[in-house]
């Protein structure tokens, strides 16, 4: 067996940039181990906002680490940063499950889905239904629900520009909208505010 | 002035400045800090909601220790992360010359270059009109007659044996790993009409023989160098070093790594090449084995998970599976990559506790293919055709040798 280089010395608690990780596992995989250990609760969380079940979050964690391992050694920190990169590989991952899983999807799966609907009454009645965090940001266009389910995994704008391919601007004008039709779902600050 | 703002809009400008203030406020409560109070008030209180209804339950400790000992028993294993996963049609399509027919390439971030495309694809204009002249120009010296179609040859003795298997398409031997061999991989490589490239010309590009097989349509080859040619169904002959020869689908060149080897496509048909190999590690960051030029390659590389410890075959298969027809995880074990040439592949993942039971689906349109299955192997439930038609695959193999296997020349 050919090993890379020796191993670089590194401490990961007093070196604790994603960086220095990185270079070091790139020479000596077995490191991989520390980033794994940063990262693997937000991925599985990302994961299980995305996913319906314990079970399929945990299957696409185990794709996501199984891919960056092994793409490791073609990661560039000029590409982006190591946590962007990583969701970037978790968002294609669980793309794939859900466009996999796409022809065997019906309606009838997601009962508790409220309908878009602009009756006041209707919206306040979804305001008791979403209750999970899963029926509210699925009430998003695609785009803007991508966007706050990496916010909610911890990415910053930058980041989540990075992880979807698309600009700056345009995550946060996207994010901003998402904001505000939540507040609406959520009906914070609707107190006393006529409608018509 | 809040519910004014909300109902009403605002005004133009004041969109991308409220829009500015949220980004740096969502900034600073992923980052923990708190955050500066320049913005609207209910807006600050939904994002605070929402990060208080997402504290995600925290993953099975047990799930993250097997996850954890999985993963890393790989580095363990092989001393070494492996390389691609999953390698679009047409990752390198900023250097296609041919027309583009499949779908944009999916990269990874870190590998996004967008400004090399430009000077890629001036350089790939320069080359083509260097190659054209020096084809128009070609000494009547160089000019050999075809070598004659054979049909393709079927393998006499696979060390890996699938239900399926139809013949193994390129062979070589090796008595142990080689010491400088980092990862096995698979390249297959579109020439366009009248395009050319060479191969060798760099210093390294991997270990062992190289073998190049032809999949479609007729090239020209001149080598500078030792070489020998396999027409399909026919026995091996040495070819003249300078000499210019034809060759046509199910021909088979080995040639020391290193020799230098320049193909031309005289004919008006694509023609495509597969390619079999070892890497270095010089080669890691690297997808094309060579200066990609009027090529389109795609290729596929793995870390073998259990490297062979005695002789070896690596082996590329021609597999055929008809609609319906599957390969179970466990016979599939030992390809280490794939490429789908025809049809689409199906693959099955299940649960790394329970192999048995699947639990979704990956297509792979011809054209595509897979790397580093030896690490998925345990996530692999079946390949699958799931289309009407015949699926071809190309499958990469490491066979350990056993004693009593005759090696083929």
């Amino acid at each position: 067996v050919v090993r890379p280089p020796g191993p670089v010395p590194i401490d990961p608690v007093n070196a604790p940039d994603d960086l220095v990780l990185v270079a070091a596992a790139q020479r000596d995989p077995a490191l991989f181990g520390a980033l794994y250990d940063r990262y693997v609760t937000a991925v599985y969380g990302y994961c299980a906002s995305r996913l319906e079940s314990k079970e399929a979050a945990e299957d696409a964690t185990s794709q996501v680490f199984t891919c960056a391992f092994a793409a490791l050694p073609r990661f560039q920190a000029d590409g982006g940063s190591f946590r962007s990169w990583l969701f970037t590989i978790a968002h294609h991952t669980i793309v794939d499950v859900l466009r996999a899983r796409r022809p065997q999807a019906s309606l009838e799966a997601h009962p508790q889905l409220p309908a878009r609907d602009p009756d006041p009454e209707r919206q306040a009645l979804d305001r008791v239904v979403a209750h999970d965090l899963h029926v509210l940001v699925g009430q998003l266009p695609t785009a803007q629900a991508r966007i706050v389910e990496l916010r909610l995994a911890g990415l910053t704008d930058r980041e989540i520009a990075q992880v979807v391919g698309c600009s700056y601007g345009a995550v946060r004008v996207a994010q901003y909208r998402a904001v505000r039709h939540l507040r609406e779902l959520l009906g914070i600050g609707t107190e006393g505010i006529d409608h018509d | 002035m809040t519910d004014q703002f909300r109902f009403n809009g605002g005004t133009a400008d004041d969109v991308p400045r409220e829009a500015e203030r949220l980004s740096h406020h969502w900034n600073a409560v992923v980052a923990g800090q708190h955050p500066a109070g320049e913005l609207e008030p209910t807006l600050a209180q939904t994002i605070a909601e929402l990060h208080a209804r997402a504290a995600p339950a925290p993953p099975d400790p047990a799930f993250v220790a097997q996850l954890r000992a999985d993963v890393l028993q790989h580095a363990a294993t092989t001393g070494s992360a492996g390389m691609v996963v999953v390698v679009p049609a047409d990752r390198s399509r900023s250097l296609v010359v041919m027309p583009p027919t499949r779908q944009e390439p999916r990269t990874l971030p870190g590998t996004r270059h967008a400004w090399r495309r430009p000077l890629a694809a001036v350089a790939a204009l320069l080359l083509l009109a260097v190659v054209g002249v020096l084809a128009w120009y070609q000494p009547a010296s160089m000019v050999h007659p075809p070598v004659p179609f054979v049909p393709a040859f079927v393998a006499t003795s696979p060390a890996w044996t699938a239900p399926a298997i139809d013949r193994m398409v390129l062979r070589q031997q090796f008595e142990m790993l080689p010491a400088d061999a980092y990862d096995t991989g698979m390249a297959l490589t579109t020439l366009a009409p009248d395009a050319a490239l060479a191969l060798g010309t760099r210093t390294s590009y991997g270990v062992g023989r190289y073998l190049v097989q032809v999949r479609a349509g007729v090239v020209t080859l001149r080598v500078d160098g030792s070489a020998a040619l396999t027409p399909a169904g026919a026995a091996a002959r040495a070819l003249s070093p300078g000499a210019a020869w034809t060759l046509v689908a199910g021909d088979v060149l080995a040639a020391p790594a290193g020799t230098v080897m320049h193909w031309h496509n005289a004919s008006p048909e694509p023609v495509r090449l597969l390619s079999s190999k070892f890497s270095t590690m010089s080669d890691i960051g690297d997808l094309a084995p060579y200066p990609p030029t009027a090529a389109e390659t795609t290729h596929v590389r793995s870390r073998p998970y259990t490297p062979p410890s005695g002789p070896f075959v690596l082996a590329v298969h021609e597999l055929t599976l008809e609609p319906d027809e599957q390969v179970p995880g466990d016979v599939a074990g030992p390809i280490e990559t794939l490429f789908v040439e025809r049809g689409t592949l199906e693959v099955i993942w299940a649960r790394r506790s329970d192999p048995a039971t699947p639990t979704g689906t990956f297509p792979i349109r011809a054209g595509s293919g897979m790397g580093d299955l030896g690490v998925k192997r345990s996530v692999l439930h079946a390949l699958r055709n799931p289309g009407p038609d015949r699926l071809v695959l190309l499958v990469q193999t490491i066979d350990p040798l056993d004693d009593d296997v005759t090696p083929q020349p």
